[in-house]
């Protein structure tokens, strides 16, 4: 085999588990600005629920360009007195327990079966805001993050202070000088106009909207990432109804390059009414996510240059050995479509609100190579010399026809969750259900077709089908094969006086998206960055946060 | 010459029914998009947005007002209603200042919110308080006065002997709506619902906070004694050492 170890780092086990736990706890922190709150003298509640969330008052403030709803400010830019500095401090203490159920030997960096216990501070750290109106029609946003977050290097766990620059973007507003936000232009990086924000839900950075972070590639898109691109966003009203929408031209990478030529494509409407009564306001709506990537999208940029190919193709001439690898730059597309529905009603005096997403995401190849996955070819097996017994992908040399295979990956998911009000200003309740299925994923069959043989240390072949090309591959799951994930999450949220939240959350989780990393026979994590599939890890975790806005 | 006179009257009058009916759908228009999530979309104080407020938002159909120049059981005036949109309430009160609203839309906003009470349109001159051009100058003696009336009128059963709004009858407090009150702590100026200069709070004082447990002190103790109060309330705790008398 020719060496490429070198580009697959080994990372102690632990280490590896500690990141596919963390895997959830991607920086999302809340999000809530009390710079407005000081310009315009009004408490939180004015337009929160809840840090974060916001209400309906404060989305009506939010699509108008961080300005009173009906109103346009008309200050000149260089007449600004002060720009508004909003912060908040948090910290969170998990008690966390992981059970592996995996009953095969796991791929590198899964945990075997066990239980695993951890018990940690985390997310010390902070933010600070900037945003509000710069003159009329024009207002911006900017977010920095200053957190210590886990972090692995050359096999070594580290927390190292991190700042991010989240969100950072300029909206052009009430181009028709509506004052009502009926449209509105914004450029930069930028949270889409998802159904449900993520930076402002009310469940703490380890419970994400689940459907909203599958990412077949590991560095792949996640819609509940801020993204770099341009958008027209507004809202129209019809007496006691309201249409939001939302037309966004984006980077597909969810960050500041896009190496693919095309680019994607998000969109948005939603209808709401709102009534008089107990009953207050119904929301449905629908959204689209159509994207394309390619492998020199991804983190590290995976996709090998001409040095490295010529290399692999030299050593494979020479040596004969044989290696996996992309070779081709192809586009991907894949979509996301969703649609969502809310409820706000007043039952014995106590709101709620009750909200719900189903959403469906294909993507056409996870190996982002188009159809350009080379076919299994037996490097031994029974008819070859070598008398290997195991199928991997191999380059095939030149001279002999390759047979590709598209592979797809298809998945629907969502979640269902109220947000209860229990005291004012004060106490609310939070429980929220998710879950996902991925009816096809690394190691799966595809059509009845086994189009990815998996591990060859993995345990023995559960069957034999028979292919679309007409071979018979031996189809064995990886990790016991689950494809459910299901997610329970209730939070008590409580603000003691305005600028302070204390949080109480128990969450439980079956299963998890992970990036299990095959062998390297099989694919090289160095130049593709992983495919995700769900791995039997279930993990309950019970959480207390602090958050300090100010 | 007489058709003639009386198509213009007709036309006029027409004119002017027909231009009322459109600055009343516009001032709904601009209700349902910046009052209605407090204040619900048929004015019953009941918003979507409501629930979670510890104020709650006024119902506009009672013609109950907190603030306002005119005396006890009469309508606000159009200026009060002007006044209180364009300034805000206090800032525990989530009634923001809409004095970034267009003056026009403003009119237009109160005119329709104004038809939601018919006496507004009755009570054209309903009777007006009457307050002094320019405040009494305050004196250590007046300050002295004042809180002799700030005892001996139990201020204190509510607002605290010391002001911080812990009275033993501060628990039981209900606004007319059956809401809890949470009283303003007089040390923190920032939140009187209807302003902290000396003029705002003999207006507070004399007119009492409608729908609230704050009374009317007209008639219970002079408008002299009132600015007595006044001043007591401003050296004690707007601007403490500032305003002291020199």
């Amino acid at each position: 085999m020719i060496n490429i170890l070198h580009f697959q780092p080994r990372v102690p086990f632990f280490h590896v588990l500690m990141v596919i736990v963390f895997l959830g706890l991607l920086p999302q922190v809340a999000f809530a600005t009390p710079g407005y709150g000081r310009k315009y003298g009004k408490p939180c509640q004015t337009c929160h629920v809840a840090i974060p969330k916001l209400n309906d008052f404060g989305e009506r403030f939010r699509v108008n360009g961080y300005q009173l709803p009906g109103t346009i400010e008309e200050t000149a830019p260089w007449s600004i007195q002060a720009v508004h500095f909003s912060g908040m401090l948090h910290e969170m203490v998990v008690n966390r327990t992981i059970k592996s159920g995996m009953d095969a030997v796991p791929a590198t960096g899964l945990p075997a079966k066990g239980q695993y216990d951890v018990n940690s501070f985390r997310d010390l750290g902070g933010h600070i805001w900037m945003g509000g109106v710069l003159g009329k029609h024009l207002s911006f946003f900017s977010s920095f993050g200053i957190e210590q977050e886990l972090e692995v290097e050359g096999g070594r766990f580290k927390s190292p202070t991190s700042v991010h620059w989240e969100q950072a973007f300029f909206a052009y507003n009430n181009v028709l000088n509506s004052g009502t936000g009926l449209l509105n232009l914004r450029f930069g990086r930028f949270e889409l106009e998802l159904p449900y924000s993520s930076l402002r839900r009310l469940s703490s950075a380890m419970a994400p909207y689940e459907v909203y972070n599958i990412r077949p590639v590991k560095g792949a898109v996640s819609l509940a990432a801020p993204k770099v691109g341009m958008s027209v966003y507004g809202v129209h009203s019809f007496g006691l109804s309201r249409l939001r929408y939302d037309f966004s031209v984006l980077n597909g990478t969810n960050a500041h390059f896009d190496t693919n030529l095309k680019k994607d494509i998000y969109g948005r409407l939603a209808w709401s009414r709102y009534f008089a009564g107990s009953l207050k306001k119904v929301t449905v709506g629908g959204m689209g996510y159509f994207g394309t990537q390619n492998l020199r999208d991804l983190a590290g940029n995976p996709f090998p240059n001409e040095a490295m190919i010529e290399y692999w193709e030299h050593e494979h001439e020479e040596l004969g050995e044989e290696f996996n690898v992309h070779t081709d730059p192809e586009n991907v597309n894949f979509n996301r479509l969703g649609v969502d529905a809310s409820l706000d009603f007043v039952l014995f005096g106590y709101h709620l609100n009750i909200f719900g997403q189903y959403l469906i995401g294909h993507d056409d190849d996870i190996d982002m190579t188009d159809e350009h996955m080379p076919y299994f070819v037996a490097s031994g097996g029974s008819d070859d010399a070598g008398g290997d017994d195991h199928v991997h992908k191999t380059m095939t040399p030149a001279s002999e026809e390759i047979e590709w295979l598209t592979r797809p990956f298809d998945y629907t998911g969502g979640f269902i969750g109220v947000d209860l009000i229990l005291i004012p200003a004060k106490l609310y309740l939070s429980p929220r259900f998710d879950w996902v299925n991925i009816t096809n994923q690394w190691a799966d069959e595809v059509d009845g077709d086994a189009v990815r043989f998996d591990d060859p240390y993995d345990v023995p072949a559960a069957g034999v089908v028979e292919t679309r090309h007409g071979s018979d591959i031996g189809v064995r799951k990886m990790t016991g094969g689950v494809n459910d994930i299901y997610k329970w999450v209730v939070q008590l949220h409580y603000h003691p006086i305005q600028p302070v939240a204390l949080m109480l959350e128990y969450g439980w989780q079956n299963n998890l998206f992970g990036y299990p990393e095959p062998s390297e026979t099989l694919y090289n994590p160095n130049w593709a960055a992983g495919m995700g599939r769900v791995v039997s890890i279930d993990t309950t975790w019970l959480m207390f946060m602090v958050m300090f806005a100010f | 010459m007489r058709h003639f006179i009386g198509f213009v009257l007709l036309f006029t009058m027409l004119s002017f029914i027909v231009a009322q009916d459109i600055d009343l759908k516009r001032g709904r228009k601009i209700y349902l998009e910046s009052c209605s999530p407090c204040h619900g979309i048929t004015a019953k104080g009941d918003g979507i947005v409501a629930a979670n407020l510890q104020v709650k938002p006024r119902d506009f159909n009672t013609g109950q007002y907190k603030i306002k120049t005119t005396v006890s059981g009469e309508v606000p005036l159009h200026e009060d209603l002007y006044t209180t949109l364009s300034k805000g309430m206090g800032q525990r009160n989530t009634m923001p200042a809409w004095a970034y609203m267009r003056g026009d839309d403003r009119e237009a906003v109160l005119a329709y919110i104004e038809s939601l009470y018919p006496r507004f349109a009755t009570d054209e001159s309903p009777q007006v308080i009457s307050f002094p051009v320019t405040a009494p100058p305050m004196t250590a003696e007046t300050i002295r006065l004042g809180k002799g009336w700030y005892d001996g009128i139990e201020c204190g059963k509510c607002h605290g002997l010391s002001g911080h709004g812990d009275g033993p009858s501060t628990a039981a407090l209900r606004d007319e709506q059956g809401h809890k009150i949470t009283l303003p702590d007089l040390s923190k100026p920032w939140l009187f619902i209807g302003g902290n200069t000396r003029m705002d709070l003999f207006r507070t004082l004399k007119t009492g906070i409608t729908g609230s447990a704050m009374p009317s002190l007209d008639g219970i103790i002079t408008d002299e004694q009132i600015w007595e109060l006044v001043d007591f309330l401003a050296h004690e705790f707007v601007q403490p050492g500032e305003q002291a008398p020199r």
